[in-house]
């Protein structure tokens, strides 16, 4: 039982050392992150010119249900009231406009300033107090010995650091720079299917004439289906295995093996900055 | 009197609801309810009634004139139905505000869900979207009517117009069991006549569906004339009552008054008076010591105030000397960090070039995002929320019934198992648009060869005038010739949406031995 214990104390330090400061900070070091030990920054982020914009629509292939209604009215006692089976939810695309690009980031920071000599001695105090709590718990044990030289070791890891020396950090970086601007499905999409058009509107539903027309592709998938857009036009990238997930999820009655189970399939129609990012 | 009668009415609910019950044939359960005197209800007279065709949405109207009523009738709307309707039902009467009510009635009443209409109804794929905002695909297998819309592209309905209504057929039979919608004049004496209309936005099945009207009469239960003396008692003893509670008041009103009287004399006409209204003007006047309480706590308060202004001013003017110190301090320290931060003053001016230059991009770019501001953010995303909220509203229901349904030549039957779905107005969101009647001819009907035979081929096809299409996105569909018994009948081509995918196979009349079979034309797959 006591070397249980032992086993726990020692097992424990071991995880307090390890995410002790001193370890963390050599950890942040090694993975080259050390601007996340930056304070007192300033920055300015210069947009590159070249953004890319560009509508990303989504098709569900798995079939949505309403929120079951929950009826408050008490139960009769030795009846058994079958729940009303969910409502279907009308089929809807999920769209999502994004505006891409890169920023030139001129950064400037202290690094090893006040807040990290403040927060260094802080640890330092805490870690000393484990280490001595750790060792006085059972001065006989090895394990807890062990236990405690580990934390000490960070302990004065700690206070080493503490007093490293201020440095100034100025560099300049390219960083990738992704926007939503929107997720409501813009005017003049449609779903095309066999040279008919069915408008998809703000919510994303296609009505149920044009979900009732993709179910019927999706039982007999010849013709091309995609969406279009202002001229543009992507064709839905909707596999065996898609239908199949389709067919499955939607009639229960439909027979075929699925190997790659897809939630849904994505589409991407890029236009001209601003096309679609414009207060309607 | 009226007051008197309707206490009486609503005192004997009970009795009411039973005698309805006897009335109604449903049967009533429990203890016998105390009889005392007041008015009972009784059904005058009852008719029930049924829809003329199967399926249809109205508006159907029922009337009746009601006769003179001593102590008051009523008159109350019943659905017998075996299955889900839905209904939009309003009943009015001279001299009456009317009373409607929607909603979805099965056989236990008032019900949920969705109505029992399939048989009705055209599906998703026969369904002729007049929308020309909606896609979607049309079925048909056989000869149909014409498609139209109401309001600009469409033909003027030929049967009676709404305000009219479609009569209801008096039923001789009575049902065993019966349902409340609506019941009119619970407080207040009916007179002239009674209209019941109701209609509904799709067709319903209304097979084997009743509709009862009752006029329930309001009678004593004792004899009349002990009745008009137990309402002459009534009356004296609320007439005496009232006249107690009047003259308390007016005491009550009298010793409140001479109270207020000397209290004012008491302060010898130079006394703030303060008052405080509550119930009907009752007031009082405070002491002169508490005024002066009041008046020494006001000065505290603003000597307070003007202490505090003070401080805060001292305050701020500290402060703006110390910020004047340090930006003098900070001009001629370049390389203070406290002052400049990271670089010193060199890299201070070289992230405000580059913030200058940031801004000369977004000037030249309003549309990139990265550009926006916070405002630009909030009303950009107001614009696109409220698109999604108009998406998401529920569709615009009509405001009043569909027109009188058109007049429909229904063709020869096209298979042994083919059902008749009637014509009928589609509430499309914005407008009524009529979708012609159809035969559902069952693809196992065509595969058994169970359509029509003819002893000979048909005539050759008519030429066929083809009109302008009602709406955008529609095919013609051509007319055929349909063999019905003892001669041909030229089934008229009309205008009809296509199924997704698909192309119009028309219909034809292929030779089987000594006769001619039709296969009714069918969407195939292109």
């Amino acid at each position: 039982m006591k070397a249980l214990i032992s086993g726990g104390v020692a097992a424990v330090a071991v995880a307090l050392a390890s995410s002790g400061c001193f370890t963390s900070w050599a950890i942040t070091e090694g993975a080259g992150q050390q601007k996340l030990l930056d304070e007192s920054v300033h920055e300015s982020a210069v947009p590159s010119p070249g953004a890319r914009e560009a509508l990303e629509v989504r098709l569900p292939l798995a079939q949505a249900y309403e929120a079951p209604v929950v009826t408050t009215a008490p139960a009769t006692p030795g009846v058994f009231t079958p729940a009303a089976p969910a409502a279907k939810r009308p089929l809807a695309l999920v769209c999502q406009v994004t505006q891409r690009g890169d920023d030139t980031v001129y950064h400037a920071a202290f690094r090893y300033g006040s807040t990290w000599k403040k927060t260094a001695a802080v640890f330092f105090v805490l870690e000393a107090a484990t280490a001595a709590l750790i060792y006085a718990s059972d001065t006989k044990d090895p394990s807890t010995q062990l236990a405690a030289a580990a934390v000490a070791l960070d302990t004065l890891g700690t206070g080493i650091i503490a007093f490293a020396p201020r440095k100034e950090v100025y560099r300049t970086e390219r960083r990738p720079d992704v926007t939503v601007v929107r997720q409501d499905c813009p005017d003049g999409l449609a779903l095309a299917i066999g040279g008919e058009s069915y408008p998809v509107d703000a919510a994303g539903r296609v009505g149920e004439l044009g979900e009732a027309a993709l179910d019927e592709w999706m039982r007999d998938p010849r013709a091309p289906v995609g969406l279009t857009l202002g001229g543009q036009d992507a064709r839905l990238p909707l596999g065996a295995d898609d239908v199949c997930g389709w067919n499955l999820q939607h009639h229960p009655d439909a027979r075929c093996v699925q190997r790659l189970p897809r939630v849904d399939v994505a589409v991407t129609l890029a236009v001209p900055l601003g096309t679609l990012t414009r207060a309607e | 009197m009226l007051n008197v009668v309707a206490m009486a009415r609503t005192s004997f609910v009970a009795i009411a609801v039973g005698a309805l019950c006897a009335a109604w044939g449903s049967g009533c359960k429990g203890p016998a309810a105390p009889r005392a005197v007041g008015l009972e209800p009784a059904v005058a007279e009852q008719a029930w009634y049924r829809a003329p065709t199967p399926c249809g949405q109205g508006p159907y109207a029922i009337e009746l004139a009601l006769p003179e009523s001593r102590w008051g009738q009523d008159v109350e709307l019943r659905i017998a139905t075996p299955r889900k309707l839905a209904l939009h039902v309003t009943m009015s009467a001279e001299d009456t505000a009317g009373s409607s009510r929607d909603g979805i009635y099965g056989p236990e009443g008032l019900t949920s869900g969705e109505p029992d209409n399939q048989r009705c109804v055209a599906d998703v794929h026969e369904r002729l979207a007049a929308s020309h905002s909606v896609g979607g695909g049309g079925v048909s297998t056989g000869g149909g009517g014409p498609i139209a819309g109401a309001g600009g592209e469409v033909d003027e309905p030929r049967g009676p117009r709404p305000g009219g209504g479609i009569a209801l057929v008096v039923d001789p039979g009575s049902p065993s069991s019966a349902q409340e919608i609506l019941h009119l004049g619970r407080e207040s004496h009916l007179r002239g006549r009674v209209r019941v209309t109701l209609w509904s936005v799709d067709p319903n099945d209304l097979t084997d569906v009743r509709f009862g009207l009752a006029r329930i009469e309001w009678r004593p239960n004792v004899s009349e004339a002990a009745y008009e003396a137990y309402l002459a008692r009534a009356k004296a003893e609320e007439d005496a009552r009232t006249a107690r509670e009047l003259a308390e008041a007016a005491k009550h009103q009298q010793a409140e008054q001479a109270r207020l009287v000397a209290r004012t004399s008491a302060g010898g006409g130079s006394v703030e008076v303060e008052q405080t209204f509550y119930g009907e003007g009752h007031g009082e006047v405070d002491d002169p010591a508490r005024l002066e309480r009041e008046r020494h706590e006001r000065e505290k308060e603003q000597a307070r105030r003007r202490e505090e202004e003070r401080r805060r001013a001292i305050a701020a003017a500290l402060e703006a000397q110390r910020i004047r110190l340090h930006e003098q301090f900070c001009a001629t320290h370049a390389e203070d960090r406290d002052c400049w931060g990271a670089g010193g003053r060199a890299v201070h001016d070289d992230l405000a070039r580059h913030d200058g230059e940031r801004a000369a991009f977004c000037a030249a770019n309003a549309e990139d995002a990265r550009c926006w501001s916070p405002a630009t953010w909030a009303e950009r995303r107001t614009s696109f929320q409220h698109r999604v909220d108009v998406a998401r509203q529920p569709p615009k229901q009509p405001d009043g019934p569909p027109p009188a349904p058109l007049t429909e030549d229904m063709p020869p039957r096209l298979s042994q198992h083919a059902e008749w779905r009637p014509g009928y107005w589609q509430w499309t969101g914005a407008q009524w648009a009529w979708l012609g009647g159809m035969w559902r001819v069952p693809d196992s009907d065509i595969a058994a060869e169970l359509t029509t035979t003819a002893p000979d081929a048909p005539p050759p096809l008519r030429p066929e005038t083809i009109a302008v299409a009602p709406m955008r996105a529609l095919i013609w569909v051509p007319g055929f010739w349909q063999w019905g018994s003892t001669a041909w009948v030229w089934v008229a081509g009309s205008w009809q949406r296509p199924e997704a995918g698909a192309s119009w196979r028309p219909a034809e009349w292929r030779a089987r031995g000594k006769v001619h079979i039709l296969i009714p034309g069918q969407w195939v797959r292109r």
